[in-house]
């Protein structure tokens, strides 16, 4: 298993906070396929964290790894 | 001309008596507006001045977007020769005050002298009056505004600033419609330092725009993309506060005074659990995403969120309670005291008691101690209160025995809401803003984490200066409010058409980019000439970040090294066209049309060539 959580309005594109996918190991983008809407941004809008440590979509993970999907938000 | 009004408002409160000032063209065409304006203005205005004696100028400067119908364009620069760094500080401020400064007939109001007693200025359609503020001296700023208001309706646009100001705390700010806050480096201090309680500001005439058929046109197709956005209706839910768990996941929320990036109660005092709780919106005039998230705080009274105050007064205090973090951002806006500064300030007292270097301070997460030292602060009740009135670095000073290390700042100003343990670029982003430590100059940690994170590369410096110029020059110049770009990705073009058809100019983007390089190394020669002299420590990160690694969470052990930071620096002078000591160069002076700014700088310190 592999935990995904999406945070900003990725959630609403993702249509949840959190998933979990049986996949044992892939890329990030592999992850992604479930969420077509945010395959939609254009790449530099997203940003992948693995784990906590920042990555890229063609991150590869493995079971156990927690991958958390953003937007660039701001804070102003 | 159009789009400006052409004319600038000088008030001489020791007079009590103002003369208007009808610049032209060539003024307008070279600093733009805004920070322009007052930067220049500072630059011949504030020479050598103490900050809070009455020849320092206060000036409120608006640009040619200010106040005419458009996105976001309801903001204002305040500025003046800051108390708390001792060189230029200004803030951005959204308020009714800036449109009615502008419908009044003038671009900027400068400020001068010191008035006999407590009074505010009148300022309405061409005219200014001073009148007698000892009703509302002593009056915290939401009630100095209901009365003002109740004086001269509700619609006009009011300034004021609270007990804070009034006593001398170094990082007081201007404060307007209950919680939109502006002038972090103590411009509040200033306006108060001159008898000055309030500015009060009503306009009829909107300023004349040159296709005013074109603007308008554009003006509601702009509106219109921004709220077609896609997440346009999650910034309305949250608007800013996203960031709390934005900045916890990439390890950068300023906790326990910034000695971590991630909070344990993160959870609580996030932008999920703010909707929860929230209860109305509000925010500058002309905006069509407001973004000041109200709730219920701990005193059941309405009170304002966003990232800023919440990471500042929560995570940085270890108080993991929204509604307590409400109570205590409303209570410092009520006094005038800047948020930011203020939980930075605090988090140094509360760590320098763990230390033993302090007796008497609240516990980490202690919300009912904490706020009782806010008013201590303001109030000037207790020695710790004084002492911290005047800023995290002359506090450290005090304090002695190494505290300076663990003082958060730059120049003197408290750094904001980015812990940079793991963030070279945006610690650069810090050390080089124009006024000391803020992130309304380039917050380039999001686009931070998408690259080599941890690396001091070209890029990420080349990065920066564009970044500079757009959030510090364009934005601060014309001056709009920078979000809808920032945060949902509104084109930059649309400012430029706006620009074109208010004023006529038909330029390029580079024009603004020149203007905001020309204005930057204007701010910079003004701190060399006003500090006499300039060493590279001067733009140089809190050294915590580089000495004290985070000690949890994913990037535990990091921390900055001082050689990838000094490379950086030298890149960062160099494509500014500054000398190895961070000093602007007499032939990058001139190119910019700055050879008078050359000439006297040179009388004070020796210029590259
Ligand atoms: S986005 Fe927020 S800060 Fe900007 S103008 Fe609107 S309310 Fe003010």
């Amino acid at each position: 298993m592999i935990e995904i959580e999406f945070l900003g309005y990725f959630a609403d594109l993702a249509g949840c906070k959190k998933a979990t996918i049986k996949m044992r190991k892939g890329k990030v983008k592999d992850l992604l396929e479930f969420f077509p809407k945010i395959l939609e941004v254009p790449r530099e809008n997203i940003i992948v964290l693995v784990n906590g440590i920042a990555a890229k979509l063609e991150t590869s993970v493995r079971e156990g790894d927690k991958v958390a999907v953003m937007p660039p938000i701001g804070g102003g | 001309m159009k789009g400006w009004t052409g004319k600038i408002l000088f008030y001489d409160l020791s007079k009590a008596r103002f003369k208007v000032w009808e610049y032209g063209g060539d003024f307008a065409e070279k600093y733009v507006g805004g920070r322009g304006f007052a930067a220049r203005i500072l630059w011949e205005r504030a020479v050598g001045v103490d900050p809070l004696s009455p020849a320092n100028p206060l000036v409120f400067a608006a640009g040619p977007l200010t106040g005419l119908p458009g996105p976001s364009t309801g903001k204002f620069v305040v500025a003046a020769k800051s108390p708390l760094t001792g060189g230029y500080g200004d803030g951005n401020l959204g308020s009714l005050a800036a449109v009615h400064l502008r419908w009044s007939g003038f671009d900027a109001l400068v400020v001068e002298g010191k008035a006999r007693k407590p009074s505010y200025l009148y300022v309405e359609n061409g005219k200014a009056e001073l009148l007698d503020a000892e009703d509302l001296w002593g009056l915290d700023t939401f009630a100095a505004e209901r009365k003002l208001k109740e004086r001269h309706g509700k619609n006009s646009g009011i300034l004021v600033v609270g007990p804070a100001a009034e006593r001398g705390v170094l990082y007081s700010t201007i404060i307007s419609q209950e919680g939109r806050a502006g002038g972090r480096p103590g411009i509040g201090t200033v306006m108060a330092s001159k008898n000055l309680k309030a500015v009060v500001f009503k306009g009829t005439k909107q300023p004349e725009i040159h296709d005013k058929q074109r603007y308008s046109r554009l003006v509601a197709e702009a509106y219109r993309d921004i709220e077609a956005k896609p997440n346009y209706e999650f910034w309305i839910r949250q608007g800013t506060m996203a960031a709390i768990q934005w900045s916890q996941a990439n390890s950068v929320l300023p906790t326990y005074n910034f000695s971590e990036g991630v909070f344990d109660h993160a959870d609580k005092i996030s932008g999920d659990a703010m909707e929860k709780i929230k209860v109305e919106r509000r925010g500058c005039p002309l905006c069509n995403m407001q973004c000041g998230n109200v709730i219920h705080d701990s005193d059941k009274m309405l009170a304002e969120l966003d990232y800023e105050n919440v990471a500042l007064l929560g995570s940085n205090l270890g108080i993991g309670d929204l509604r307590v973090v409400a109570a205590l951002n409303r209570i410092a806006d009520m006094l005038g005291l800047d948020t930011i500064s203020l939980g930075n300030t605090i988090g140094f007292a509360i760590e320098a008691g763990e230390k033993g270097l302090l007796k008497d301070v609240p516990e980490w997460g202690d919300s009912k101690a904490v706020r009782e030292l806010i008013e201590d602060i303001a109030y000037g009740r207790t020695e710790l209160g004084k002492m911290l009135a005047r800023g995290v670095k002359r506090a450290a000073k005090a304090v002695g025995n190494g505290a300076e290390k663990i003082a958060v700042h730059v120049k003197g100003l408290e750094v904001t809401g980015y812990d940079c343990h793991a963030a070279p670029a945006m610690a650069l982003a810090y050390g080089t803003s124009p006024i000391g430590a803020h992130h309304k100059d380039a917050w380039i940690i999001s686009w931070e984490v998408q690259t080599e994170r941890l690396g001091y590369t070209r890029e990420k410096v080349e990065k920066l200066i564009w970044m500079q110029r757009i959030r510090g020059g364009v934005f601060e110049t014309l001056v709009a409010c920078r979000l809808p770009w920032v945060e949902l990705g509104f084109s930059l073009d649309w400012y430029l058409k706006l620009f074109r058809a208010a004023t006529g100019f038909s330029v390029t983007m580079d024009y603004l980019y020149e203007v905001a390089d020309r204005v930057y190394a204007l701010i910079r020669s003004y701190w060399v000439r006003e500090y006499g002299g300039w060493s590279r420590k001067m733009d140089r990160p809190p050294a915590k970040w580089f000495e004290q690694p985070l000690t949890k969470g994913p990037y535990k052990g990091a921390k900055l090294s001082w050689d990838g930071y000094e490379k950086m620096l030298s890149w960062y002078y160099n494509m500014r066209g500054w000398d190895e000591r961070g000093v602007p160069r007499i032939s990058t002076l001139r190119k910019l049309g700055l050879e008078d700014v050359a000439e006297e700088l040179s009388k004070h310190v020796p210029l590259s060539e």
